[in-house]
């Protein structure tokens, strides 16, 4: 039994587990889940519209009037009281078989889910590089800023591909959203409220972060580069890393009046990183 | 009555003619404002005079469509603005805070100022007519329901020129939205200028629920309404609530950037989450009332096109009903990407999916409904029927937003903006067509019918070329002018078909100008198969709409002659005294001077914290709304309840009384909110950890008993005025008024007290909420006392003798603001 639902989970792609992922709650990723959740709700969705759009169209043009024999029997009449026109059996049937589908596609969305929130897999037997990598990440106007477990600050995200990547997100101005669109990452950046994402890096190289909630004049140019670097590169770095001390200038400042030089808010002086 | 429809439009006969009655000469000692001004009569259509004092609810209908498409014109070139600037994946054409405040002005504008008030101008035109009801049942309330939305539109406008209007997106983040991060005054005239349409908002739900619920002709009963009708009930109930809540959010917002609470600001409480909350409460339930009245409008013209009445039609109503109630509970499905834990996103996730069920069954509904019909593509049938068709690939790549998973990965994308255009403006769509459908009602005349198919291709293929695109190339993040350079081609597209649909638009309104004269004359039912009472009375309908008492006893729509009116089908009530010869009246100065004045006053308020011209231009409009709303009080103004209706299930008061209930309603959700906000933010901050305000409960104590007793002594005056007793009324009256001050004196002594221990709203979190809470509710009872005050003068007089309604209204309120204190007084002073 085991063996055909692993078979299953297998074919859809997600995981190289034979139990069922989807019982054991096992731990994944975004990127694992989105693309394979995003294409069956895209194939499902192209199939029901085309269906239900089809048949419009098809009704549509059917029933169409030929002009000359608009007037029945049973037309309806100036000024009588509306009644329900039957059927009621043929939309009870509709409605069931849409709720099968949508119910069904976000019951399975929501096991998946359960994988995501779940947070990285527990390894505590292993070595301790298999240790998730935890690093807070606090959006400001107009930067993105990271803080390392040793207590650096850095304003580009620099990652290991070995090990499992937790970021806890918050801000210390305004609302931002904090998205890696590459490992189909994103959470809300908070005041005073922290959230958590994770993601398992893989091949090495840069990628960017983006803000997806307005936060001000500079919300469309605030991005910032993640690079992934081998393992045991990563840890080279990490021994002798210092802190940044400002963001790192973006490309296209001639448009964009950045407000870094801007007074500190008050909600940023008092801020408190919990 | 009287067929006053004249001069310009002397060829549209209609067929059911009436006499005219002579307009009175004003006389020449009447100076030249007052005698502009003059009432008696309501001027013919061709005079500016009769468009600024009417108080019918069709030509106030008919404002508010011409208003709502020049919002929409002012919304859609803004909309282009944006489409010009994504043509390059560069920001190169708007500043980035130009591109910020396009984004957001677009959004409310075309969110509050057009799409709402569009779909009510229909409902103020028709929904009467479709009940059987000469008029709303508070005409002077809708005309200024009218002219607060026209205001609060011209004030968005002049926010602009402040400095920059506001630019935080039409769903307002807090705290970008305060002036530490958006100082310009322009941002503060927005936000008092939506908080002025949503007043315009609560007072038009009022009087539309009081109508719909009180003056439908005999025999038709709820069930029996027709479609449009049921939606157009549903909607204003949900606005009733949602823009409650909503108008909390801006008074907090305002006080926040006005007076410097820290609602949004203060460390350690959850003030950026309260917003969401408190916008979403209201943001999710107004989706649906920007839809329905599209959805009422798309069902009429299904009905009236395919010849055949709607399939499952009770289930169309419960579906209705369903999801009117449920969209109060689906609000965190914006916030999945929050900290909000996964127990309540899987809440959020069942509710979100059991809000689209319903609409399965209403797109069912309307398609099944054509099966086997005749369908005439008229224009307002292909709009309608295109509605449905993009409605349905809304729908559809709306279900992945509820998949929680794929909304993390999709909000804050153009999959969002793709979704819900593809919704609202399907909703635009029905409603163009709803405006082609009533159209030939409205005017008398047939639109040219060549150029009406031809602006639906457009429209169709320009909404489709505008809005696909934006799901293809989706992983552009929203509200933004730089996008990955890839996906330049799927935005050229997008931007040529906004074009097109904005031509399209154009050549709607063009078509519906033009055919003002050159359109053919219709008859009173030029669509055939429309089965609703507005089809059996002439196109235009006279002023009091029907030849006799409409009424459905005998199973259909007749008119009975008024005087023989028989009462054993519905109850019968006690008609308004009328003091003009039996006739109603139908204009007045005072909505407009009203409107007038709040404009002005809120203009000042934009700007009082600077100081300079807005502190006068506050004081004068102050002194305007004064003087406007006595003018108002005072005006002899006549409506005529119907001696017989169906009026379940609100059969056993007047129309005044539930209209002061369905307010105190809205008042309640207010409070709510306001008490919410107040839980919200010592939760998060530590229940106990959190300091009381007053040092000392004793004086709220005093004021809880000094209110108790007023209330008693509103009572004594009630029932002094039953009994006829005329220095009761005066003594019980003053004895309130008296108390009432001696509480604000009270709460006067504890304010400067606190003020003495530098304890001021903007001190800290508690003494915003504290200060914040307890002042709303200190001007509801100086609201309270200026209302007494202009009672007692006329109780004097013996004006409540014969008819104690208005003291027993304002018991009402005031036994209200009392129970109010007493929910206050604990969560303030003890807990």
């Amino acid at each position: 039994m085991s063996v055909l639902v692993g078979l299953t989970v297998q074919t859809f792609g997600i995981g190289a587990s034979p139990a069922p992922v989807i019982l054991q709650g096992q731990s994944r990723t975004m990127d694992e889940v989105f693309p394979h959740l995003f294409s069956i709700f895209l194939i499902l969705g192209t199939l029901v519209g085309i269906v239900v759009l089809s048949y419009m169209v098809y009704v549509g043009v059917r029933y169409r009037s030929d002009g000359t024999t608009d007037e029945r029997a049973d037309s309806p009449q100036l000024g009588e009281l509306p009644e329900g026109g039957g059927d009621g059996r043929k939309l009870a049937v509709s409605l069931t078989l849409s709720a099968i589908i949508v119910i069904a596609l976000i019951s399975y969305a929501w096991f998946l889910l359960l994988g995501v929130e779940g947070g990285p897999p527990e390894v505590s037997g292993e070595p301790s590089t298999d240790e998730p990598l935890s690093v807070t990440v606090v959006g400001e106007q107009f930067s993105w800023k990271y803080i390392y477990p040793n207590g650096n600050t850095a304003y580009t995200l620099r990652v290991p591909n070995d090990r499992p990547v937790a970021l806890t997100v918050t801000s210390s101005d305004v609302m931002h959203t904090y998205g890696i669109p590459e490992y189909d990452l994103k959470t809300d950046a908070i005041p005073a409220q922290n959230t958590t994402i994770w993601f398992n890096p893989n091949e090495t190289g840069t990628v960017e972060a983006h803000c997806y909630e307005l936060c001000g004049t500079g919300h469309s140019e605030m991005t910032s580069e993640v690079i992934i670097m081998d393992g045991a590169a990563f840890d080279g770095w990490y021994a002798q890393s210092t802190s940044d001390a400002t963001p790192t200038p973006n490309e296209s400042t001639d448009k964009v009046a950045y407000a870094i030089d801007r007074p500190q808010s008050e909600l940023a002086d008092n801020y408190v990183l919990v | 009555m009287s067929d006053d429809r004249s001069t310009d439009e002397t060829a549209v006969q209609p067929d059911g003619g009436h006499a005219s009655q002579p307009l009175a000469e004003p006389t020449s000692k009447q100076s030249a404002l007052r005698r502009f001004f003059t009432r008696d009569d309501l001027p013919p259509y061709g005079a500016l005079r009769r468009w600024l004092l009417t108080t019918n609810h069709k030509d106030v209908g008919v404002l508010y469509v011409i208003t709502a498409l020049l919002f929409l014109v002012f919304g859609g070139v803004l909309a282009l603005l944006m489409r010009v600037e994504l043509l390059t994946p560069v920001g190169d054409f708007l500043s980035a805070d130009g591109y910020n405040q396009t984004v957001s002005t677009h959004g409310l504008i075309m969110v509050f100022w057009f799409l709402s008030p569009f779909a009510f101008g229909f409902a103020n035109y028709i929904v009467p007519l479709q009940i059987g009801a000469k008029d709303l049942a508070f005409p002077r309330l809708n005309a200024l329901s009218y002219w607060l939305y026209l205001f609060s539109g011209i004030l968005i406008g002049l926010s602009f020129f402040q400095g920059g209007s506001f630019s935080g997106g039409w769903t307002m983040y807090a705290p970008l939205s305060v002036p530490n991060y958006m100082p310009q005054i322009g941002s503060t005239t927005t936000i008092l200028a939506l908080t002025l349409f949503v007043i315009s908002v609560t007072v038009s739900s009022v009087n539309f629920l009081t109508t719909m619920h009180r003056m439908r002709a005999p025999g038709l009963t709820l069930r029996r309404m027709p479609l449009f009708t049921w939606s157009i009930l549903l909607t204003v109930w949900m606005m009733l609530f949602a823009f409650a809540a909503l108008l909390a959010a801006l008074l907090i917002l305002s006080s926040d950037r006005i007076l410097g609470t820290t609602y949004f600001t203060a460390e350690g409480t959850p003030g950026s989450l309260l917003w969401t909350h408190l916008f979403w409460f209201f943001g999710h339930p107004e989706v649906y009332i920007v839809f329905f009245p599209a959805l009422g409008a798309m069902a009429e013209m299904f009905q009236t096109f395919t010849g055949r009445r709607l399939v499952g039609r009770k289930w169309f109503i419960v579906s209705m009903l369903l999801v009117a109630l449920q969209s109060f509970l689906v609000w965190m499905h914006h916030m999945f990407l929050t900290s909000i834990n996964l127990q309540i996103k899987t809440l959020f996730m069942i509710t979100t999916i059991g809000i689209s069920l319903p609409f399965d069954l209403m797109v069912f509904s309307l398609i099944y409904t054509m099966v086997k019909g005749r369908l005439r593509f008229t224009t307002p049938f292909l709009f309608a029927f295109g509605s449905l068709f993009v409605f349905i690939i809304g729908g559809i790549t709306g279900v992945f937003l509820g998949a929680v998973v794929l909304d993390y990965q999709l909000r804050g994308t153009y999959w969002v903006v793709a979704h819900f255009h593809y919704v609202m403006v399907s909703g635009v769509m029905a409603l163009v067509g709803a405006l082609y459908y009533w159209y030939p009602k409205l005017t008398g005349r047939m639109f040219n019918r060549r150029l009406g198919k031809l602006s639906f291709w457009l429209f169709f293929a320009g909404f489709n070329l505008l809005y696909f695109p934006m799901f293809i190339a989706w992983e552009t993040p929203r509200r933004v002018f730089d996008y990955p350079a890839e996906l330049t081609g799927f935005h050229q597209l997008a931007t040529v078909g906004g074009f097109l649909l904005g031509f399209a638009f154009l050549l709607v309104i063009w078509n519906c100008y033009r055919s003002l004269w050159d359109g053919e004359p219709v008859s009173s039912n030029p669509w055939a198969h429309a089965t609703t009472a507005e089809w059996a009375i002439p196109s235009p309908p006279p002023l009091e709409n029907y030849p006799g008492m409409p009424s459905y006893e005998s199973g259909s729509l007749d008119f009975l002659d008024r005087d023989s009116v028989t009462t054993d089908g519905g109850t019968v009530t006690k008609p308004t005294p009328s003091g003009h010869d039996g006739h109603d009246s139908h204009a007045s100065p005072w909505p407009l001077g009203i409107s007038i004045g709040s404009f002005v006053l809120f203009l000042g308020l934009s700007g009082v914290a600077t100081g300079g011209i807005y502190v006068p231009l506050t004081i004068i409009g102050g002194g305007l709304l004064a003087v406007t709303l006595l003018g108002f009080g005072m005006e002899s103004f006549s409506v005529t309840e119907p001696a017989v209706a169906e009026r379940w299930p609100f059969a056993g008061i007047e129309n005044g009384k539930l209209g002061v209930w369905i307010f105190l309603a809205s008042d309640i959700v207010l409070f709510g909110a306001f008490v919410g906000s107040y839980a919200f933010l010592r939760a998060g901050y530590g229940w106990q950890a959190w300091e009381i305000v007053p040092h000392n409960p004793i004086p709220g104590l005093i004021n809880t008993y000094i209110l108790l007793t007023s209330s008693f002594c509103v009572v004594l005056a009630l029932v002094a005025a039953q009994k006829g007793r005329r220095w009761g009324v005066v003594a019980g009256l003053t004895t309130t008024l008296l108390l009432g001050i001696a509480f604000l004196i009270n709460k006067g002594i504890e304010w400067v007290e606190l003020f003495h221990h530098n304890v001021w709203l903007s001190t800290d979190v508690q003494a915003s909420t504290f200060f914040l809470t307890t002042g709303l509710h200190g001007l509801h009872v100086v609201l309270g006392l200026v209302i007494v005050l202009y009672m007692i003068p006329r109780a004097l007089n013996g004006a409540y003798l014969d008819d104690e309604r208005p003291v027993e209204y304002f018991g009402l309120y005031w036994h209200f603001v009392d129970i109010v204190w007493l929910f206050l007084f604990p969560l303030f002073y003890i807990l």
